[in-house]
């Protein structure tokens, strides 16, 4: 167990490594920084100045080197909009965004309906902004209600299946109790596909966050995103691009783990 | 008195086209320490037969019995709830296939300690004592360190053994062993069939052994149940079922067993024709009739359970005339 728990963390470590390059790239390959930055209107002189400034000048390999071991520090360097450090812009922001992480899944349909019935109707929760944890709650459900049925349908298909197998019949004959036969022997099998679609919800809600932010209207990663694409703010879309990113490989190392705890058999390199 | 009674067991299943009458009306009895074989093709119902003794059978499926006592217990009339007290106690069970009867999630100490603790008050480490003991026993070893093994790290036929050793570690009355080497290499099939035996008779537990192979039969067998149908057809002592086969059906498939010295090199092997019938709806007279070499009118009414000797009975309406011609198949299966 503990070996594959580590080399799973290698194959891990190497996906974030590659991801981090692929989140440089895409921002560097989408143009030329220096002139977005300067806007329209700059001057070729404006622009060479910023080109010096940022570092935009000097090779690709020195630019993702240096840009590489500052994250590797928690520095991704300043937001050309805030004028603040990416770091702390991230930090507030990912509280909430763990808070709304909860539960997601993108329907803006669905956050206005809840909007309207709760918070407009009944006036029993607050429609938008953060302020204390009745805020979240309205975003959670929203986030949360599409992910759910998938996952009580898989766990109830793998129940059927299992229910019918060999092993609960000799769990049967044993004498066993139903409460064992079904928690012990049956649900413990079944649950493995479900770990795997967790992992990927879980994903998804990242992307979906984004939606429901702007929904709900708070100032959570998913916007802040949004916004830096709009003001070319590139070191904070790179920093949110990987840290999403980061999570993503998280989670779903996380979910090998927790299969191969579940099941034996699926504990190879 | 018999250790289990059944009398006039059916068991239904409904399925599309009506009801599937899977046992349909047998009487079986099993002495203290007495070890049966059950014998039958396919979908002749030994497996429901053996599923409604333990009371495992799926929830569709309908049983009747006059009676099903297990040493003086009435099966019919407890509820679910005693009837798990007596299963894995009492009475335990061996399956066909090694490889799927484990739970792949559990090691294989938990699964044999699970078995003891749900009937005894005994210590973890009382539990994994017996479990290391009984595994010793079955031929398993490094038997402690294989408690913290999965099953999918072991060999079928070790499996195997592992569930002879989950059967016995109650110390049970009975074990219902369904067709327990069907899916073993035949060498690894001589080695389980031994242990079993010995087992059975070291530790004076009553045995009900479904198979399909009457070679096994011949080898560890006190006395032998013939199905076909969903009916018992013949019931005797080993000796005189393969000595003086009383229904047409259990001399066919004796002859259906190539035998060395009885079967001559390259002929063709014997094969009983023709196939069993429908099982749903209603079946009058003898069913083998329509496959049977000997079948006259008369057959179209059911036979009676005729008795040819001391425990020796056929369905058949010739079975007297059937078991005058002797053979010597067991000494033939057994050498």
């Amino acid at each position: 167990m503990g070996r594959f728990i580590f080399r799973r963390t290698l194959v891990a470590l190497g996906v974030a490594l590659t991801v981090s390059i692929i989140s440089f790239l895409l921002l560097h390959l989408s143009g030329d920084l220096a002139t977005a930055i300067a806007g329209p209107d700059a001057t070729a002189a404006e622009i060479a100045r910023i080109r010096v400034q940022f570092g935009l000048d000097q090779p690709m390999i020195v630019q993702f080197y240096h840009w590489f071991t500052d994250v590797l520090q928690l520095d991704f360097g300043q937001s050309y909009y805030y004028q603040s450090s990416v770091l702390s812009l991230i930090a507030d922001r990912l509280a909430l965004l763990v808070a709304v992480i909860g539960q997601a899944m993108p329907s803006f349909w669905f956050g206005l309906a809840l909007i309207i019935l709760f918070a407009v109707q009944l006036q029993w929760l607050p429609a938008a902004g953060h302020e204390g944890w009745q805020s979240f709650i309205l975003p959670a459900i929203a986030l949360g209600y599409y992910a759910t049925p998938a996952m009580m349908r898989l766990t109830r298909a793998g129940m059927l299946e299992v229910l019918e197998s060999d092993y609960i019949r000799t769990a049967r004959a044993k004498g066993l109790r139903t409460p064992t036969v079904i928690f012990k022997h049956a649900l413990r099998n079944a649950i493995i596909p479900v770990v795997a679609l967790a992992a990927v919800e879980l994903g998804f809600m990242l992307g979906g966050s984004v939606v429901i932010e702007s929904v709900f209207s708070l100032q959570g990663l998913g916007q802040l995103a949004w916004d830096s694409i709009s003001r070319n703010d590139f070191p904070v879309v790179q920093a949110v691009v990987l840290i999403i990113a980061l999570f993503y490989i998280a989670l779903t190392l996380l979910s090998d783990i927790l299969n191969a705890m579940l099941d034996p058999r699926l504990r190879v390199g | 008195m018999a250790l289990l009674d059944i009398r006039n067991l059916r068991v239904d299943l409904p399925v599309e086209t009506g009801t599937l009458h899977a046992v349909r009306g047998i009487d079986l009895s099993v002495e203290r320490g007495e070890m049966l074989c059950i014998v039958g093709e396919s979908g002749c119902g030994k497996s429901m037969t053996s599923l409604a003794i333990m009371g495992l059978l799926p929830r569709r499926a309908q049983v009747r019995a006059d009676s099903l006592t297990f040493d003086g217990i009435d099966l019919t009339a407890i509820s679910e709830r005693r009837r798990s007290d007596l299963r894995g106690a009492r009475m335990a069970m061996m399956f066909q296939e090694p490889m799927t009867a484990l739970n792949p999630a559990w090691t294989l100490g938990n699964q044999l300690i699970e078995a003891l603790r749900r009937h005894r008050r005994v210590s973890k480490r009382q539990a994994r004592e017996r479990a290391v003991e009984l595994l010793e026993r079955v031929g398993i070893t490094a038997a402690a360190e294989r408690l913290s093994q999965y099953p999918h790290q072991l060999s079928g036929g070790l499996r195997q053994r592992v569930m002879i050793a989950m059967a016995l570690m109650c110390g049970p009355d009975l074990i219902v062993a369904d067709e327990p080497t069907t899916a073993l290499d035949v060498t690894i099939q001589a080695q389980i069939l031994r242990l079993i035996r010995e087992l059975q008779q070291e530790m004076g537990t009553a045995v009900i052994f479904i198979t399909h192979d009457l070679g096994v039969v011949a080898r560890i067998a006190d006395r032998v149940a013939v199905m076909y149908a969903g009916e018992v057809v013949e019931s005797a002592p080993v000796e005189a079922l393969y000595a003086r086969p009383g229904h047409p059906y259990t001399r066919g498939l004796l002859e259906c067993i190539p035998a060395p010295g009885r079967t001559a090199p390259g002929s063709r092997l014997q094969a009983i024709d023709g196939v069993v019938p429908s099982l749903v709806g209603e079946l009058e007279g003898c069913a083998f009739r329509n496959r049977c070499p000997r079948a006259e009118p008369c057959c179209a009414q059911t036979p009676p359970f005729a008795s040819l000797e001391a425990a020796h009975r056929a369905r058949c309406h010739f079975a007297a005339t059937v078991a005058t011609v002797a053979t010597d198949s067991r000494e033939a299966l057994c050498s």
